[in-house]
């Protein structure tokens, strides 16, 4: 461990203190100001002081407003729908095809591999408008279809997934084929519980893209039904510019599911991020 | 062949079917869509469409928004890819040591990365309000008098990348530190040993070693930024008189506000040329020079 002077050490605390205070402010005046009145979210902010992010008559309107008046319920309804059903199904069937490449040799496997990982590098909005197109062939613009279907394959989780089976020891698999297991029964009862840290990754990562997804529900959704929390959001503030109270409460509302995620499962957050970055 | 043995042979293309479905349906075949909408003209009501060749290119070649919306994307970019790979590295350089508080710290970093990129633009829009927003009451602790911010065509650019910088520093700090933990320690004794600073040690060791990590930072964040639209949509709607208008902003409001799907398509394609051309570029300049 090197050594560092004391005044060192605190011009570094310093430094973080403020870049932290940074970071957190924007959020933590929305938070203040989403439990005001209308009329009291800017009258506080100059001269700063403590009434700037604390709410001085707080009050739960906005809330109230959103979820009772407008249907922000149904929307977060909706995106909780949509991330869960996206999350289950493809944790099933990308651990599916995480386990297939990990542990069979077959015919083409390198080559569908390869287009497997070519799709994890064609983001979405690339492909926005052929895929509304297709979709719209489906029949399903305007439906629960067209959120959650295409969102289920997914090379990333496959990538992740098909790492950890591949660590797997042989001998378990081999073991369990000379007790007579068929290979479904080893993937589901022997190789899925030993990769569980990866399906918590894998998971958490799918569900906080779909939580936080806008650009594709966006085209591929408009009714009220089918509107999910960030298009909700995003309509709120084009519609109805000056209601910042229920605007902000909205967004509080938003943020409060992956904030509770990503506190209680840090660990396996970042694990996915770095997992991302090493990918190359 | 026996029946057991043809399942066996069937096996593992029945694990990897589903996801590759998937895939084929909602990734590969609309690239192939993609590839061809662009020469097509589509009726918009109906969907119906026309072969028109390259009707659409001449058109989008012709419109100064197009050329308008091409400067503010190679800006935009040009600012905000830079900007978060230095501060990043930075930041992971900084929060990298094992000293007390430091996971409280990091932590709070994370916040712009949780929250969602419509949340983080609701927020900003409030915040960047000309006459009582909080960015204008931090700036007046300094003595700097109030700025119109998003209402000016010659800030709102600015303000945008401030947002979107903010926004992203986190996330690839995370990748930074990832990077940084792979570098043995045993090169840092070494250092130290030789009598190297710690800027000498930053400079000639841990950068070289880090620049793996650092042209996938760059090259994976210029796709995000080229792409990127909520903050546009929500802050600017592509204003004021088109100072924010990206691309990608072009291609929204031209496939789902006027409903010009060829012509979305064409833009679209170039915005995947232009980005394809710039990762190429990068990846010449910033190739890797060491192993380890």
């Amino acid at each position: 461990m090197e050594r560092r002077s004391l005044s060192a050490t605190l011009a570094l605390y310093a430094a973080l203190g403020l870049i932290a205070l940074l970071m957190v402010l924007p959020f933590l005046w929305a938070l203040g100001a989403s439990f005001r009145d209308n009329a009291e979210i800017f009258r506080y902010t100059r001269p700063l002081s403590v009434w700037t992010f604390v709410p001085r008559n707080p009050t739960l309107g906005g809330f109230a407003h959103i979820f009772g008046q407008d249907r922000f319920g149904r929307f977060m309804a909706n995106s909780l729908f949509v991330a869960l059903a996206v999350t289950a199904a493809g944790l099933f069937v990308n651990s599916l095809a995480g386990f297939g490449f990990a542990r069979f040799h077959f015919r083409g496997r390198d080559p569908l591999f390869a287009a497997v990982l070519v799709t994890f590098m064609v983001p979405l909005e690339i492909i926005v408008i052929p895929l509304y197109i297709v979709v719209r062939g489906f029949g399903w613009i305007d439906s629960y279809w067209a959120l959650v279907v295409p969102a289920i394959a997914d090379a990333f989780s496959i990538f992740l997934l098909r790492q950890f089976f591949q660590e797997l020891p042989q001998e378990l698999v081999d073991a369990a084929r000379i007790d007579g297991c068929g290979w479904f029964a080893i993937y589901w009862r022997i190789a899925l519980p030993l990769v569980k840290p990866a399906l918590v990754t894998a998971g958490l990562l799918a569900f906080i893209r779909q939580w936080d997804s806008f650009f594709w529900p966006l085209v591929a959704t408009s009714s009220p039904e089918y509107t999910v929390i960030q298009v909700g959001l995003a309509k709120y503030i084009t519609e109805f510019v000056t209601f910042w109270d229920r605007l902000l409460a909205g967004a509080v509302a938003a943020s409060v599911p992956v904030l509770v995620l990503y506190f209680v499962l840090q660990r396996y957050y970042v694990q996915g991020i770095s997992t991302t970055g090493l990918k190359t | 062949m026996s029946a057991k043995g043809a399942a066996r042979q069937a096996a593992p293309y029945l694990f990897v079917a589903p996801a590759l479905l998937g895939l084929a349906l909602f990734k590969f075949y609309p690239i192939a869509v993609g590839l061809t909408a662009s020469f097509f003209d589509y009726e918009a009501i109906s969907g119906r469409a026309a072969w028109i060749g390259l009707g659409n290119y001449r058109e989008l070649l012709a419109d100064p928004l197009f050329w308008r919306a091409c400067w503010n994307t190679f800006l935009f970019n040009a600012v905000v890819t830079p900007l978060q790979v230095v501060l990043a590295l930075g930041l992971a350089v900084l929060v990298n040591r094992h000293l007390p508080g430091m996971t409280v710290f990091r932590s709070m970093f994370f916040v712009p990365a949780v929250i969602s990129l419509v949340v983080a633009s609701i927020i900003w829009d409030l915040i960047y309000n000309p006459d009582n927003g909080l960015a204008n009451s931090l700036l007046a602790v300094v003595g700097i008098p109030p700025q119109p911010f998003l209402v000016s065509a010659r800030q709102a650019m600015g303000a945008v990348i401030a947002m979107v910088t903010w926004k992203g520093i986190a996330y690839w700090m995370v990748i930074f530190l990832a990077g940084l933990h792979a570098i043995p320690g045993v090169f840092r004794e070494a250092a130290l040993i030789d009598g190297a600073s710690s800027w000498q040690f930053f400079w000639r060791v841990t950068l070289p070693l880090l620049v793996r990590t650092i042209v996938f930072v760059v090259v994976a964040n210029t796709a995000i930024n080229f792409l990127l639209f909520a903050p546009m949509y929500i802050m600017t709607q592509g204003g004021p008189s088109d100072s924010t208008t990206v691309l990608m902003f072009e291609v929204y409001r031209n496939a789902f506000v006027y409903f010009r799907l060829g012509y979305a398509s064409a833009v679209s394609t170039l915005l995947l040329v232009i980005m394809l051309v710039v990762v190429v570029v990068q990846f010449r300049v910033l190739r890797p020079r060491v192993e380890y």
